[in-house]
């Protein structure tokens, strides 16, 4: 019997890809990326860094789906490969949500991890 | 009475002398064997304070701060004196921290603009404390000489010097950092001045005595901050840092599960030795653990102590394991009165 390994990939979710989308029309963006990386602090060490650039860096891992561009910071991409980035909507919605496999232990707010 | 096993190793009358110096005069001491980086680059500032306790979203230069840099569980990596000098950050690490402290900043280093260096070996640090710290400085010919929480460059002996107010011996003092080409010239200009050169074992005394936690004895990875008596480095309204979290529930819910406590032991002629690590005893079961101790001529054995919170009231009194018939007995230490926040009584 085999065991089906998670892709060691980036996902974006088709409701968190619409709501990219239409974050950029409403700023008037016709082309641009999503920047996915982490930057060290937050309560649990780790916090996540989303950022609408124009282009990619050169070094960044970059992925497609659901028609946006993901942009992965290529030192960050050690803590993220295998995340799904979704969005919980509605009154009790966090916004984008990470769904991280790395991730051992996440502050309160969802926001900060570590690994 | 009871022989720490880990007691300075200065015979009994210069160590007296030394410490009476620390305490009544002006002691210098070399702490060479702390660590001192340099920081520089545009994000740094910025960086440090997302992963350490204090409030650091501005550092002027020529000022300085105390802080913390805890891991995502509120543990003490290690405590940091930082300031801020010709747009560069100085940091003091605890002796043989500075590697791991550069480790640490590295891991969570992402696409900063930050760059450190690690200085240790080039520098000579004395430390200059005691009440007639000011009055050798001045003799020395700093006249200006920084408040607390504040850095400056100055000339002693016609070398260039760093002179930072820090709290690093429990009390109030000096750090003397040099470049080492200088270091002899700069600590032989001190003495002339009226400062008395105090040995590590005078030294380590005068911090037991004062209350001031030092690492792998008082913090480490096996303590939090509040523990260790370190609030006045704490930021309660700077917002998220790592280990923010768990700080903040600590406090809220006051659940800090020991409190660092001064010591001071007593007991007959001929007690057994008392060693650090040992336990203290509460009607026979263990309410604490001694975490320093130092013998110090004329003025007695004392210790530091983590104690479990519920019986670290002052004046508690404790048995020692492996030690008959000596006593500890508790006090709140010098270090903590003169730097945590006071407590709202209402």
């Amino acid at each position: 019997m085999t065991t089906a390994q998670k892709p060691l990939t980036i996902s974006i979710s088709k409701n968190a890809a619409e709501h990219v989308s239409d974050f950029m029309r409403s700023q008037g963006l016709e082309a641009g990326v999503l920047r996915v990386a982490v930057k060290g602090g937050g309560c649990s060490g780790l916090t996540y860094v989303l950022d609408i650039r124009e282009a990619a860096e050169e070094t960044d891992k970059v992925v497609e789906q659901h028609g946006v561009t993901l942009a992965v910071d290529r030192k960050s991409y050690v803590f993220l490969a295998g995340t799904e980035l979704d969005y919980s909507g509605g009154l009790n919605g966090k916004g984008f949500v990470f769904n991280n496999p790395n991730a051992k232990k996440a502050c309160g707010c969802g926001t900060s991890f570590s690994v | 009475m009871a022989h720490p096993t880990k007691s300075p190793t200065r015979d009994a009358d210069g160590l007296a002398a030394e410490y009476r110096a620390l305490v009544d005069g002006a002691g210098l001491a070399d702490r060479s064997d702390a660590g001192r980086l340099r920081i520089t680059g545009a994000d740094a500032l910025d960086l440090l304070n997302r992963l350490t306790t204090n409030k650091l979203d501005e550092l002027p230069d020529g000022h300085a701060r105390l802080t913390v840099l805890t891991n995502g569980d509120a543990r003490v990596i290690d405590v940091l004196e930082l300031a801020a000098v010709d747009g560069a950050l100085l940091c003091l690490t605890s002796p043989g921290r500075a590697g791991a402290v550069i480790d640490w900043i590295d891991t969570y280093t992402f696409g900063e603009d930050i760059s450190i260096a690690d200085r240790t070996a080039e520098t000579t640090q004395l430390t200059l404390a005691g009440p007639g710290a000011a009055g050798v400085l001045a003799a020395a010919g700093v006249t200006d000489a920084p408040a607390r929480e504040r850095v400056a460059q100055v000339t002693i002996t016609g070398v260039g010097v760093t002179l930072w107010r820090t709290m690093s011996g429990g009390v109030e003092g000096f750090e003397v950092i040099v470049e080492r080409a200088g270091g002899t010239a700069v600590r032989a200009a001190l003495a002339a001045a009226g400062a008395t050169l105090v040995s590590a074992g005078a030294w380590e005394a005068f911090r037991i005595a004062n209350g001031a936690p030092a690492y792998g004895s008082e913090f480490g990875e096996a303590t939090n901050p509040l523990e260790s008596r370190l609030r006045g480095a704490i930021s309660e309204d700077k917002g998220c840092y790592t280990g923010q979290e768990v700080v903040a529930r600590l406090l809220t819910y006051g659940k800090v599960q020991r409190r660092l406590m001064s010591v001071a032991l007593s007991g007959p002629a001929g007690a057994g030795p008392v060693a650090v690590g040992s336990d203290l005893l509460a009607d026979g079961a263990r309410a604490g653990t001694l975490t320093s101790v130092a013998d110090i001529p004329g003025v007695g054995h004392v210790g530091l102590a983590l104690i479990a919170q519920k019986r670290a009231a002052a004046g508690s009194a404790f048995d020692v394991r492996g030690a008959p018939g000596v006593t500890a007995t508790i006090s709140e230490p010098a270090y903590a009165l003169a730097t945590e926040p006071v407590e709202d009584e209402a």
